[in-house]
């Protein structure tokens, strides 16, 4: 399987304070990455660099082979849910939905295209993301007249609608009912059989370990460890949690 | 263009028509009310000789043109703060900044849009309201001198340069306010400069058109610098 995301000896420190040290990481397609780490401990920053939105100091990032701080065309292949998504307000569901697919084909429209990224998605493809999240009932309502729970949910119909090759997820069960974590999780697991990778990013441990193929625990800055799915199962069993805190209070 | 249309998108029209409709109807209230003024005072037994300004169109149209000016100026600073401050002061900033569009791109479609607007919407208003306070003038007798060809033009000009000079006012005003990460302080700088320069226009009535190219050309000036280090300040910003 190719890499389609690779970082190396990324650094970002806010006021000197290093939040990212040295910090490697490649993802393969199709894969499920879980990042976990305390609150503070950089897997926002880390995503958010990746999403251009911070400059590292130091390292290289590179998505499908290219340089993302210089060519930002690869982003049209990444879709993205940071923190609690943000709308406007007096849009409905699937205005907002066209008019991330408008963004995306107004400049990265012809390398999505190569990739065989749908940007020129139409009304049915937005429906179907709607169906995908749980929204059919609610595209045309105002977002302003979303619950919590829904506007999760719009805004991982928005990172998928275009079926890109790369989501990137920060802590994407935030607000979501118990029935909704399934569906999500369902539904994250289908985009990843279809070759869909998807970088996740959680403090809960047991989010993380039903979904992902491999986790490492972001401590210290850096990757300070990484388990597989099969070791998260035999060799560790039950004492995943205990390895995980551990590792996490060791460094920070 | 597309940009542009997405842009506009994100606004909320309606409370943008109402906001223009508002102006429209306060300056033609005002307009009226100078159109008579001179006329009241007389009725009063005072001297109309003093007010000038009042009495003519020439006068009447540098009096409008500047408080136009004074209205737009703030319009196009809420407006302009509104599309700029709030999208990328805002939360949805994250999803913005995360479009593999050039930056600067989306920023000019930004000012692109909120100048367009201001201009487009202080020269039909102004036009409008001299056009309206001519015919009440006619019907009431108040004002029977006719417009000539010239003093059309004159409008259309002064009218069109007014309207530019309130977008570069609302581009200072924008940076200034995005500095600050505040639209409040976007609308004060425009409260600032137009207090500067209003007065300028109205006292130059004599001279109208040539002090208003030149205002125009100050403040074009000061709006280009304004939006280049805003383009730079949004080029750095991280979110």
């Amino acid at each position: 399987m190719g890499v389609v995301m690779k970082a190396a000896g990324l650094e970002k420190a806010y006021g000197g304070i290093p939040v990212l040290n040295h910090f490697d990481l490649s993802m393969r397609a199709g894969e499920i990455y879980g990042l976990l780490g305390v609150n503070g401990a950089g897997k926002t920053t880390f995503m958010k660099i990746l999403l251009g939105l911070q400059r590292p100091d130091r390292g290289q990032i590179l998505l499908f082979g290219r340089e993302v701080l210089r060519e930002r065309e690869g982003l049209a292949l990444v879709g993205s849910m940071i923190e609690m998504p943000a709308f406007y307000e007096h849009l409905c569901g699937e205005e907002i939905l066209s008019m991330h697919l408008s963004y995306l084909n107004a400049y990265g429209g012809r390398h999505s295209a190569e990739m065989g990224v749908r940007t020129r998605a139409g009304q049915e493809e937005i429906r179907e993301a709607l169906r995908l999240t749980g929204l059919e009932g609610a595209g045309r309502k105002p977002v302003s007249q979303y619950s919590l729970g829904m506007r999760q949910r719009l805004g991982l119909a928005r990172a998928i609608v275009h079926r890109p090759k790369l989501l990137i997820l920060d802590e994407p069960m935030n607000g979501l009912d118990p029935v909704g974590i399934r569906k999500m999780r369902e539904l994250l697991k289908g985009l990843s059989g279809e070759g869909v990778s998807i970088l996740l990013s959680s403090h809960i441990l047991e989010e993380v370990r039903y979904m992902a193929d491999r986790i490492g625990v972001l401590s210290g800055g850096q990757i300070c460890r990484e388990f597989s799915v099969a070791e998260v199962a035999g060799e560790f069993g039950k004492a995943f949690e205990d390895c995980v805190i551990d590792l996490m209070e060791r460094r920070s | 263009m597309e940009l542009g249309r997405l842009e506009g998108k994100k606004l909320q029209s309606s409370v943008w028509k109402r906001a223009a409709a508002g102006c429209f109807a306060g300056l033609l209230a005002l307009g009226l009310l100078f159109l008579f003024m001179a006329r009241i005072v007389a009725w009063d037994g005072g001297d109309f000789r003093d007010l000038e300004l009042f009495v003519g169109w020439d006068g009447l149209l540098a009096l409008m043109t500047a408080l136009s000016f004074c209205v737009f100026s703030i319009f196009a600073a809420a407006l302009g703060a509104r599309v700029v401050i709030g999208d990328y002061g805002g939360k949805t900033a994250v999803t913005l900044l995360s479009y593999p569009v050039p930056r600067k791109l989306i920023l000019r479609a930004k000012c692109l849009l909120f100048g367009g607007v201001t201009v487009l919407t202080a020269f039909t208003e102004n036009v409008l309201v001299m056009g309206l306070m001519y015919g009440t003038g006619l019907v009431f007798g108040v004002e029977t001198e006719r417009f000539t060809g010239l003093f059309v033009q004159e409008l259309l000009a002064s009218s069109f340069l007014m309207g530019l000079q309130a977008a570069a006012v609302g581009m200072v005003s924008v940076t200034v306010g995005w500095r600050k990460r505040s639209a409040t302080a976007a609308l004060v700088c425009a409260l600032v400069i137009l207090c500067m320069f209003a007065n300028f226009i109205a006292g130059a009535y004599r001279i109208l058109l040539p002090a208003m190219a030149v205002l125009g050309v100050l403040l074009a000036a000061g709006g280009m610098a304004a939006y280049c280090i805003l383009a730079s300040e949004i080029e750095k910003l991280e979110v």
